[in-house]
């Protein structure tokens, strides 16, 4: 053979060989991709673990939930308002009492509930126990959550399910009395003034008129003081308005299911809020939250309707130039007939996914943030609104609180925003036309029609 | 015996010393699809099905906390859309005012800028690339920085205006000024993105066109006219097309600078579609608002290649 040729043959051979392990990798490749892409979250019903004293559990040292891993999912102001992360925390403190793992993830609102649409469209569970607040809370939720009514007639004795605020478990308590939450955090909405700055323009007792707290506003504007400012961007302007709505004894929806913001009542709010952004800084309209209360902090407004849990944070010495001492609270006055105090509750719920895996687990873990003692430390220590009667009963927190008696009587007269499936449509539209009204874009009366149109549709649409 | 395997006509191998002759033709004509079909499947699984899954769902309500409820109700929510949301109409009038009014800006803007600047030799890449900058900030981060820039009392802009002898502006609560704070936050970030385009597009242009131009007489205003603007003809395009797109999903800017108020003046489609599947879980209603921005996004860039677009050749 000629060396040509035999150049040629062994070319061949090594191409053949070449492409045969190529194709051989190639397979492999795809194998090995439908493989890992088919692997996905399925655990086998044997890794699931055991119920506490099993005694297969596999704890140790009395551990109940030794090796259990539950997966929070919170609001990072809320789960602050719980120790966040501290070593200290509610959170911790339940970690090493069970033995069990937990997972946090915080994201604030909209993102929050952006995580939940995706996890409830998969049915995946990944969320063991998640908070909401009242705004969410609505019947259409009720599947996908988990019915707690039996763990609370079974609760420990210690764990007083009838000292939690009536008016907060009325939320989330269905009509055949089945419960599917358990508030953590709860807020009535009150005003926050500077009695120093009050002080210098010669007022010593707070007015307890909508009246007189506008011409305070204007006043203090006139002498070229801190005056009244509140948030006015969508869809944040909906909670105070909701707030004044409710004190002015107004309602969103009337008791036929319809939009009741045409009412007086209605228009009568309406154009306290306008009055309110009058005497406001014209700019007030674009703050959300973080604008308003950096406004407070930094000294730049003297009276603001806040939620009463922002206190602390309001007052605390490392953010703000108002001290606990130069802060007064007041609750909202109360017209055409509504209790005192009236005003809107702002609460957060800790509940667990129906898919969850750890279920007796994910229980353990709310009673920890939500028992009596739980939450007293919550008020105490991290400055929580908090849920029980006997935490607004307690001699520390009113040490602390002022007010607390009387916040607590605002929270049982106070009222949710309406819970119904188009409950965010409702906010978005209430806040877009006050908006209108406040610009001048609109009258009042104008804008609560055009709100009530907008609102009796999202009504119509979702049954009634 | 020695066979002689001639591996450019494999089609005439005689005495296959392996046996498999037709067997390793047909492995060897499926080899690159074999190769290719992960990246098929992936891609067609990760944009096709959430597409398709997009167009179904416009036709159904559909509410992520109730799908067992979900029912067909045909052409309902675009229906609704169209006839019934006040929301939709005014969106749709501030993105179409967002959309023209910031391209026309930034064109011109861009255009300009890369027309300046081409001449400058070395120096062009550095100025090119400081001028960039804009372009990298995320859209959160422009926000956030706009909004400083915006807010009255802290306003450097309203110091400027003042200064000035002019009124304080209210950017962000005042409605005509709040749809201008958001198109000015814009063409800030998006006018060097025009300027690099064109300044790419400027420099594949002969020169020898222009000197020709310049022995017959064309002041610079006629070359830019009739060589410049046609020849950038296919840049402009591409442009548009782009633009339009980022622009019909705009979220994070007006997010940020003014949440879509002062009532809805400054509320884009993106934040509506948002609000609808995320706030109002309203799934069907946000999917047919979804196919619409698609559409109009292909109906943008026909047009475009209809009346702007023209083959460019140097002869």
């Amino acid at each position: 053979m000629s060396r040509d040729a035999k150049r040629r043959e062994k070319g061949a051979g090594r191409m053949m060989w070449s492409s045969r392990i190529l194709r051989l990798f190639t397979a492999m490749m795809v194998l090995a991709l439908l493989v890992a892409a088919c692997n996905g979250a399925e655990q086998d019903p044997g890794d699931a673990q055991p119920p506490p004293g099993d005694p297969d559990s596999g704890a140790e040292d009395g551990l109940p939930f030794d090796g259990v891993r539950l997966t929070l999912l919170n609001h990072p102001t809320i789960f602050n308002f719980g120790g966040g992360d501290a070593t200290d925390g509610l959170v911790a403190d339940f970690e090493q009492r069970t033995g069990a793992t937990v997972e946090v993830i915080t994201a604030p609102l909209p993102d929050l509930y952006d995580l939940l649409a995706v996890d409830w469209a998969a049915d995946s569970g990944r969320y063991d126990v998640f908070a909401f607040d009242d705004a969410m809370s609505q019947a259409s939720w009720w599947e996908r959550l988990e019915p707690l009514s039996d763990y609370l007639n079974q609760a420990d004795a210690s764990y007083d399910p009838a000292d939690l605020a009536s008016s907060l478990m009325d939320i989330v308590t269905s009509d055949d009395g089945t419960t599917y939450a358990i508030p953590f955090h709860a807020s009535a909405y009150v005003i926050y003034y500077r009695k120093d700055i009050l002080e210098e323009v010669g007022v010593t007792d707070f007015p307890t008129t909508w009246d007189g707290i506008i011409e305070l506003g204007a006043e203090l504007e006139a002498q070229g003081k801190p005056g009244l400012l509140q948030r006015g961007r969508v869809p944040d302007l909906a909670a105070e308005f909701m707030a004044v709505l409710h004190a002015h004894n107004g309602r969103v929806l009337n008791d036929d299911g319809r939009c009741g913001l045409e009412e007086p009542e209605g228009i009568e709010a309406t154009e306290t809020i306008v009055r309110i952004f009058d005497v406001g800084p014209p700019e007030a309209v674009s703050y959300g939250r973080d604008d308003y209360i950096a406004e407070y902090q930094q000294g730049r407004s003297a009276l603001s309707i806040f939620v009463s849990s922002y206190y602390e944070r309001l007052t605390s010495p490392d953010e703000s130039v108002a001290s606990q001492e130069q802060t007064g609270v007041a609750l909202l006055p109360a017209t055409n007939g509504a209790p005192p105090g009236a005003n809107r509750i702002s609460a957060w719920y800790l509940a667990i996914d129906r898919n969850s895996a750890n279920k007796d687990a994910a229980w353990a873990l709310i009673q920890a943030l939500t028992s009596p003692e739980a939450q007293l430390r919550t008020a105490l220590e991290w400055g929580n609104g908090p849920t029980r009667e006997s935490s607004y009963a307690s001699p520390d927190y009113a040490d602390i609180f002022p007010v607390a008696d009387e916040v607590f009587a605002a929270l049982e007269v106070a009222r949710p925003q309406p819970p119904h499936t188009a409950a965010q449509a409702m906010r978005d539209h209430m806040a877009a036309e006050v908006q209108f009204a406040v610009t001048g874009a609109k009258t009042p009366t104008q804008a609560m029609a055009d709100a009530c149109t907008r609102i009796n549709e999202e009504v119509d649409r979702a049954g009634g | 015996m020695t066979v002689h395997v001639d591996i450019a006509k494999p089609s005439e191998v005689h005495g296959d010393p392996l046996g498999r002759g037709p067997r390793r033709l047909r492995a060897k004509r499926l080899l690159p699809y074999v190769l290719v079909a992960p990246t098929v499947l992936i891609v067609s699984a990760i944009l096709l099905y959430p597409m398709v899954f997009n167009i179904i769902l416009g036709f159904w309500d559909w509410r992520f906390t109730d799908v067992g409820s979900a029912r067909f109700v045909g052409l309902d929510n675009y229906r609704r859309l169209f006839l019934s949301s006040q929301e939709f109409w005014t969106s749709l009038r501030f993105t179409l005012i967002f959309l023209v009014g910031t391209l026309t800006i930034e064109m011109f803007a861009g255009t300009g800028i890369a027309l300046l600047i081409r001449p400058l030799g070395r120096l062009r890449s550095l100025i090119a690339g400081i001028l960039l900058l804009p372009f990298m900030v995320a859209d959160l981060a422009a926000g956030l920085v706009w909004r400083l820039l915006f807010v009255a009392h802290v306003s450097p802009i309203n110091y400027a205006l003042e200064w000035l002898g002019l009124p304080a502006v209210q950017w962000l609560s005042n409605p005509t000024a709040a749809v201008w704070s958001v198109m000015i936050a814009e063409v800030w970030r998006s006018a060097p993105f025009v300027m690099l385009i064109m300044l790419m597009a400027l420099a594949g242009i002969p020169t020898h066109l222009y000197d020709a131009a310049k022995v017959d007489g064309a002041s610079s205003l006629r070359s830019f006219w009739h060589i410049t603007l046609p020849l950038l003809r296919p840049a402009i395009t591409i442009v548009i097309v782009f633009q339009a797109i980022f622009k019909l999903r705009l979220f994070d800017l007006a997010f940020i600078l003014t949440g879509g108020g002062p009532g809805n003046v400054t509320l884009p489609l993106g934040i509506l579609l948002q609000r609808l599947y995320f706030r109002y879980q309203l799934g069907g209603d946000a999917a047919a608002l979804g196919v619409i921005l698609s559409l109009m996004g292909a109906l943008i860039a026909i047009l475009t290649f209809k009346l702007v677009y023209r083959e460019v050749e140097y002869s």
